[in-house]
Order: structure tokens, then C-alpha cells, then sequence
């Protein structure tokens, strides 16, 4: 009863709304972190250093 | 007959003041867990370096003193242990773990394979779904997100969250991030096992390529602009995993990251495992709101881990055949490092003995810190 009194309740419409903002924030910053991450991987490539 | 007398209210008086006359069944109880927690670290070495000082913190809260201004409780202004909780409650102990944390993590891996990040992501589902489930529970907003960082696995963003969204239920939060992070062995295979088939188990990954100097350097400063220009209020703690990154990858700062590493997160370790054990007095964490958060502890790790799987699972879709990922490193999305990691390499080697997993698995599972601490600055902002 009270969890059905729970999901009608402003606090929880707010939370869907925290829960749903939240998980596209963290994915956002991971797909520009990774992004970012391969146009460094371009733009400095790993160079083997050449033996003496 | 009157020194008889005096000696026997003297020895009254004293009798008053011992732990005897004072104790209640709380104070055992909780001497209990704290012993318990000290028997988990020694003989079953689940997490020692942190069950021990929070076993004993946990011993040296719950002594059954009498109140007599003898300064020796942690929520008795001025004394010894409450001017070394201020590091907890005033949330200064967290970013400085992750400083050390930042000095001894080599991205290497997640750096070679930026896709495994998206693990990261994935993992967070556990803090939001724990967030969903206490809000539905009857938790207010604030300590429903105090509860769902739980679901990171990560101690101290769980305890630098809560010190600022719900500090009444730190103490009941941190014993809860702290004793499932240790039962990740328990906990994650099972669900790893149910969730995958036998050809996913046995998927071989392709090696890491080698990562640039130049880029070892240039993650940490990337990943800070990124934290202030997207979740400002993850800096406490993502600034400092990143600068102590950046003083570890420089080449140039070994000292700085030689303390970090060392001194300084084995200081903070201590009093931040001893304050936290010794916040949890029988009369604040022997409550039923513990119990419930103790169940959605439980809750938020199965979710973070089934869902880390499940996305390795739906990403492999989208993926060619050569570069396939195992979804068994999906539970190592949750922080818990590197134990989750460890699991991966363990229940991998199950299914193939020469398919080492643990190297992909560290991509994730340092994704999951960083996530975790995104995550944990998202509900902060909207929450604190």
C-alpha cells in the first residue's frame, strides 16, 4: 500500500526524472571521454622507440 | 565500619563508570559486528585494510561509557575521535583517497580499449535503480541518492555522498559499501554465470595496444576540463583522481606520487576506517532504516552487475567479430577495484584456462570509478 502510495507521489515522478537525467549525464560523459580519447589516440599515435 | 563503607561506595562509584554496569544489548550487538568484521579481514582476508580499522572503530564506538564528560565519544564535541570525524563530515577524507587513488591507477587499459568506458556507464545503473527502489521504500529524496551510491562500490564516494545528502545514515551507507565491496567474490559469479552462455564465456579479446606516454599524460587533464565543464559538482573527487593521475603519469612529480600513493592514503585509510566504524553507536545504527539499507546495498550490487553484463551483451551486437567483448568483464563496471576485475579473470579461467581477462577487465573497472563518482556528483547537484 504504501509503495503504491510511494510511486503516486511527487518525490518518486521526481526521482524517474533524477534517475533518467542522470544515467544519459554519466553516458554522455563517457562517449566524450571516449571520443576524446580516440582523436588523441589520432593525433599522437604510439611511436616504438627506434633501438640504438 | 566507616572505611568498610567508604571502600564499598567507592567501589559503587567505580562499578558506575565500568562498562558492566553500562552496557546494553546494543553495545553487544554492535561489539559483535565489529569483531566480525576484524575475523572477515584476517582470516578470510576480505578487504583488510579497510574492515580492520572500521572493526575496530566499530569496537571503539560501542564501548558502554558513562557519560561523565570524560570527552571520549565521537559525537562529544572536542574530543580526539570527533575532531578526526570532521574529515568525514565535512567530506574532506573522500577526495583525498581518491588523490592516492589517482596516483596508483594506471588507465593504460582503458585508455588502449575506450569502448570498455561505456561498461562504466552501464554499471551506474545499480546507484540509480538502489535511488529508484529507497524512494519507493519511503526514504526521502536525499537519503534515497545517499543509499543508491551504495550501488558504485566505491567507499569513499559513498561516504562523501552521504556526509552531504543523508549524514545520519553514514555510518549504516558505509558499512554497507564497504561489507558488500567485500563479498564481491560472493556475489558477482552467480550472476555472471546465469546471465551468460557458455560461447560468450570463452570469447578471447584482442590484446591492448600500446599506450603513448603523450596520451597517459593528456587523460587526466582531458578527463578534468571535461568534469568541470560537465558535472562540476563531481570535481571533489574526479579533480583529485585526475591530478593524482597526472602527477603519477608526468614522470616528473615521483615524489608527490610515491606520497599519494603511499603516506598519505594509508593516513586518510586509517582515519577515515576508524571514524566511520566508531560513528556507528547502537543507538544510531541499530535501526530499522540499516536493515532496509542494508537489503538495498544487496540490491544495487545485483543490479550494477546484471546490467554491466547485460550492455557487454547488447554492445557485442553492434560490434564485428574480431572485436567482440566478453561480457564477463561486465561486472567489473562496478568500482570495487580491483576485485571485480579479479573476478572476471577468475571466472573466465573457469571456462578457459588460458583466456586471461583480467587486463580487459581493469578497463572497466576503472571506467566504474570514474562513473561512480560522476554519478555521485549528479545526485548531488540535483539533490544537495
Amino acid at each position: 500500500m504504501n509503495i503504491l502510495e510511494n510511486i503516486q507521489s511527487a518525490d518518486f515522478q521526481k526521482g524517474l526524472e533524477i534517475t533518467g537525467l542522470g544515467l544519459a549525464g554519466v553516458f554522455i560523459f563517457m562517449a566524450v571521454f571516449l571520443a576524446i580519447i580516440v582523436g588523441v589516440d589520432k593525433l599522437f599515435p604510439y611511436k616504438p622507440e627506434k633501438a640504438a | 565500619m566507616d572505611f568498610l563503607s567508604f571502600i564499598g561506595d567507592n567501589l559503587q562509584i567505580f562499578l558506575s563508570y565500568t562498562g558492566f554496569a553500562n552496557a546494553t544489548s546494543g553495545h553487544l550487538i554492535m561489539i559483535a559486528v565489529g569483531l566480525v568484521f576484524i575475523y572477515l579481514a584476517i582470516a578470510k582476508e576480505f578487504e583488510p585494510m579497510l574492515l580492520i580499522p572500521i572493526g575496530f572503530g566499530i569496537l571503539i564506538g560501542n564501548i558502554p561509557f558513562k557519560d561523565a564528560g570524560l570527552q571520549l565519544g565521537i559525537y562529544e564535541e572536542g574530543s580526539v575521535l570527533n575532531i578526526l570525524y570532521q574529515g568525514v563530515t565535512s567530506g574532506w577524507y573522500p577526495p583525498l583517497i581518491f588523490l592516492g587513488i589517482g596516483a596508483m591507477t594506471d588507465f593504460s587499459a582503458l585508455i588502449s580499449n575506450p569502448k570498455l568506458m561505456l561498461i562504466g556507464a552501464a554499471a551506474q545503473f545499480g546507484i540509480f535503480g538502489a535511488y529508484i527502489l529507497a524512494l519507493l521504500w519511503g526514504f526521502d529524496p536525499s537519503q534515497a541518492g545517499a543509499i543508491g551510491i551504495i550501488g558504485g562500490a566505491d567507499g569513499p564516494t559513498a561516504i562523501f555522498l552521504s556526509s552531504k545528502l543523508a549524514p545520519n545514515l553514514m555510518g549504516a551507507i558505509a558499512v554497507s559499501a564497504y561489507s558488500y565491496m567485500a563479498l564481491v567474490p560472493v556475489i558477482q559469479p552467480p550472476i555472471m554465470r546465469l546471465l551468460t552462455t557458455k560461447s560468450e564465456r570463452v570469447i578471447r579479446m584482442k590484446p591492448p595496444r600500446v599506450v603513448s606516454q603523450t596520451e597517459k599524460i593528456i587523460f587526466p587533464i582531458v578527463g578534468l576540463l571535461l568534469t568541470c565543464f560537465l558535472v562540476p559538482s563531481g570535481l571533489p573527487l574526479l579533480g583529485m583522481l585526475f591530478f593524482g593521475n597526472l602527477i603519477k603519469e608526468s614522470g616528473v612529480t615521483r615524489r608527490l606520487a610515491e606520497t599519494a600513493r603511499g603516506p598519505l592514503i594509508d593516513v586518510i585509510t586509517i582515519l577515515l576506517g576508524i571514524t566511520v566504524g566508531a560513528s556507528t553507536q547502537a543507538t544510531q545504527f541499530l535501526t530499522l532504516s540499516s536493515l532496509k539499507i542494508f537489503g538495498l546495498g544487496a540490491l544495487s550490487f545485483v543490479i550494477a552487475t546484471t546490467t554491466g553484463v547485460l550492455f557487454v551483451k547488447f554492445f557485442n551486437i553492434f560490434l564485428g567479430k574480431d572485436n567482440k567483448i566478453n561480457p564477463l568483464i561486465g561486472n567489473a563496471g562496478v568500482s570495487a577495484v580491483p576485485d571485480s576485475a579479479r573476478i572476471s579473470q577468475v571466472v573466465g579461467l573457469e571456462y578457459d584456462s588460458s583466456n586471461y581477462l583480467l587486463m580487459h577487465a581493469m578497463g572497466p573497472n576503472v571506467a566504474g570509478v570514474i562513473g561512480s563518482a560522476v554519478a555521485a556528483g549528479v545526485l548531488l547537484g540535483f539533490l544537495g
